[in-house]
């Protein structure tokens, strides 16, 4: 590759290629929907469209969001933002494409939680773990919102049969040792490894976020967890 | 569908009461310049229960739409292709007052991440939402918006109508209970307090924030705050820490260049701006700034690429002007190489036709040029066409391109002409002395100096005598005298500021003492907006508008 080929030139490559991408997939959002509206017959039978459009698209988003922090080329845009009002916008997002897979969405959060976080990326995490939970779960995926010992602890649980127990043994290893996540072998280990980063980038106070995942959730299946340093904004004085 | 149901209920009381349709009747616009997402989103609104959508392919026809039409909501993709940037429409929609308070702007952006051109805080969309996205996202965001915009709409009122004493009254009482909206009231009342010119207060204000939490906006602030109250190092602290956590931060790169400038550092304020410009090519008068301190720094490589950009992104934009034109002028010339200036001159005369204040610079350049190089019958020439557009247009054009004007016909010994506009400047300028200083240093140049000199001194004397005598008639309580008289002067020197606001003085008393009427009214707005034309608001102006305004209730 010739020198001259920066890394300015290709994150500009990146962005303008992820634009792009993300235009076609407005369009192609636009007539699946068109389609269904006027299917009366329709069932669910788009739902795996939209369902396989959204994936796309989180997962560019997901891969620029990486790259630029690998180039060291990345700030938090971190900003205070309401959690109920963030569920409910993932909420409403996912409630019809789950509901065509005879999904129930959950929500569970407390009034006026607010946390100081970057909306994006958590919802990058968010969305890889309702992507996970939507593919094991029986018929409940709950998203559940509080605070705890300084951490706004938000977690994608459901009610299938949880993670497998060599899963959680490695989690945990890594965890531990604070290896290297190692991503080589599934996506499922890219959306714990891009989980990992974003959790690592939020800090406050000596304060870091952390991934955690467990089985035995309050639905009885797995428990994703992400926990982010907790800075609520009521307490700003004017 | 059931519609965007909040959003009837979010709508003013005059809204059709009573009945429930499904369809809330809001004016709507989307702007993109992809015909297939125009639609696209058109029918994401159809099956909310939104039917009103008009739809804009570019910048131009959305400020259009957005002048003759009262939109309660804009969808405006952010990215337009080569004309203007979503941002450039909501500032220039907002700049003529084409918005309303109520109005909600949501910019469509491509990505998640918010590199986003700050701006003036009137100018802030009200949320940005990412493609692609789906209608159940967009119904949420606005219902959002619309929650949040009735919650302060009493402030938005206020800042609109530039009433930003009560703005601040009212956001100060706000701020007393914790709200949702806490912080975004936080941040409105810090840009009140330095639009008001409340510097400590700011200072206090946006201090007593960050020391509890770290705000990019609070710093910001905080950063402008120490500009106003002289403090250039200490900003310039602050704003280069804002584009090393945030290169995008572009607002951040201007202030730190102009407190640079302000200490005089011109190679630092150059290199701020160059940064800018590297991230964000595409801001003609940002170009044209870094072109022109570069110039001044002798870096004239670095001049003329900044010039050709801003001609480049310029080209296709109606933010073009003479300036980059002529900036490369100079750098060319600088350079000795004529022929390059003369077909960039050629290029400004086709791109600028349509703006006379602009051609004629351009064509002033062009005589300047020519007789540089000794072709008198080139530039005399453009000297002919030059005073076609000055006749013209007299009023549109701008004080210093006058003077050059001026300047170049007195040169090529065209007196009368050179005479003509001597003495239309000095009528116009007999209230500033800056100006007619500047007149007397071209004068004094030429071979006609004492004739010229005269004609100075009797146009500003018969003027000022006039000015004086109209005054003395307001101030001795013949109201009406004295409009009639400063009516009259007003249009015999059209670009007089002491004439046009004094004349929109004394409609405004002859109202307070008789009560207001349409016809005063029309006609103090008729000369305050003259002198807006002119680019000459200042202090005295705004606080008539603001009188003009009480009269209005």
């Amino acid at each position: 590759m010739a020198s001259d080929l920066s890394k300015t030139h290709f994150e500009a490559a990146m962005a303008l290629t992820v634009h792009d991408v993300k235009n076609s997939l407005a369009l192609f959002l636009d007539r699946v929907e068109a389609l269904q509206v006027h299917d009366e017959v329709a069932g669910n039978k788009y739902a795996d469209f939209k369902y396989e459009i959204k994936r796309i698209n989180n997962n560019l988003v997901r891969l620029l969001a990486l790259y630029k922090v690998g180039a060291e080329n990345f700030a938090l845009q971190d900003d205070f933002h309401y959690i109920d009002d963030f569920l409910a916008e993932i909420g409403a997002e996912y409630s019809a494409v789950l509901r065509d897979k005879n999904i129930e969405l959950i929500i569970d959060c407390p009034d006026d939680l607010n946390c100081k976080m970057d909306r994006g990326l958590v919802y990058g995490v968010l969305d890889n773990a309702i992507n996970n939970a939507a593919r094991y779960t029986q018929s409940k995926i709950m998203l559940k919102a509080l605070e705890k010992d300084g951490f706004l602890i938000l977690s994608v649980q459901d009610d299938g049969a949880g993670y497998p127990e060599q899963m959680l043994k490695e989690n945990q290893q890594q965890e531990n040792c604070n290896t290297d996540i190692d991503i080589s072998n599934s996506t499922t280990g890219l959306g714990i490894f891009f989980s990992h980063i974003v959790a690592g980038l939020h800090q406050s106070n000596g304060k870091t976020g952390s991934i955690h995942m467990a089985n035995q959730g309050d639905l009885g299946g797995s428990c994703f967890s992400i926990h982010l340093p907790s800075e609520d904004a009521s307490h700003i004085e004017f | 569908m059931n519609g965007l149901d909040i959003l009837v209920g979010g709508k003013s009381p005059k809204g059709q009461s009573g009945s429930q349709v499904s369809i809330s009747g809001r004016q709507i616009l989307i702007v993109d310049d992809f015909s297939d997402m125009r639609i696209a989103v058109r029918r994401m609104l159809r099956d909310l229960g939104e039917e009103n959508a008009d739809m804009a392919g570019n910048g131009k026809d959305a400020i259009d739409k957005i002048q003759h039409n009262s939109y309660d909501i804009v969808l405006c993709d952010y990215n337009l292709g080569d004309g203007k940037d979503g941002h450039q429409i909501l500032e220039e929609a907002h700049h003529m007052g084409f918005i309303k308070p109520s109005c909600i702007f949501i910019m469509i952006t491509a990505e998640t991440s918010r590199h986003h051109v700050l701006g003036a805080i009137e100018c802030q969309p009200d949320d940005y939402i990412a493609k692609p996205f789906t209608k159940e996202l967009l119904q949420h965001r606005l219902v959002k918006a619309v929650k949040k915009k009735d919650a302060l709409m009493d402030i938005y009122e206020a800042m609109f109508a530039k009433r930003f004493a009560d703005a601040i009254k009212i956001a100060e009482h706000k701020l007393a209970s914790k709200s949702r909206y806490t912080l975004d009231i936080a941040k409105l009342l810090g840009s009140f307090y330095l639009r008001t010119e409340q510097y400590d207060q700011a200072l206090a204000f946006f201090q007593k924030i960050l020391n509890q939490n770290y705000m990019p906006w609070a710093k910001f602030g905080l950063g402008q705050a120490y500009y106003y109250l002289g403090k250039y190092a200490d900003a310039i602290v602050l704003f280069d820490e804002l584009t090393d956590e945030c290169e995008y931060f572009m607002e951040a790169y201007d202030w730190s260049a102009k407190c640079n400038l302000a200490l005089d550092k011109k190679i630092e304020a150059q290199e701020r701006l160059a940064m800018a410009a590297k991230i964000s090519p595409k801001t003609i008068s940002r170009q044209c700034e870094l072109g022109e301190l570069a110039k001044e720094n002798g870096e004239l490589d670095i001049a003329g690429s900044a010039y050709r950009a801003a001609i480049q992104f310029g080209a296709h934009s109606c933010f073009k002007s003479s300036k980059e034109y002529l900036g490369m002028n100079d750098v060319l010339l600088e350079r000795g190489d004529t022929l390059k200036a003369l077909s960039n001159l050629k290029e400004a005369r086709d791109q600028l036709k349509e703006d006379p204040a602009d051609l004629l610079q351009v064509v002033t350049a062009t005589v300047d040029v020519h007789a540089g190089k000794g072709g008198t019958v080139e530039a005399n020439k453009f000297l002919e066409q030059a005073e076609k557009i000055y006749q013209e247009n007299t009023d549109a054009i701008p004080d210093e391109a006058s003077l050059k004007l001026a300047a170049t016909a007195l040169k090529l010994d065209d007196v009368k002409f050179g005479t003509a506009i001597v003495n239309n400047l000095a009528e116009s300028n007999h209230d500033d002395e800056a100006l007619l200083n500047k007149l007397k240093a071209v004068v004094s140049d030429t071979g006609h100096a004492d004739e010229l000199s005269e004609i100075i001194s009797k146009s500003t004397e018969t003027l000022r005598a006039l000015n004086k005598k109209g005054i003395q008639l307001a101030e001795s309580g013949k109201l009406k005298e004295s409009l009639e008289l400063l009516e009259a002067a007003s249009e015999k020197a059209p670009n007089s500021k002491a004439f046009n606001l004094n004349t929109a003085l004394a409609c405004i008393m002859l109202m307070k003492q008789d009560g207001a009427n349409d016809q005063l009214l029309f006609k103090a707005r008729h000369y305050l907006d003259r002198v807006t034309k002119m680019g000459k608001a200042d202090k005295r102006h705004a606080e008539l508008s603001k009188m003009l305004e009480a009269l209005k209730k």
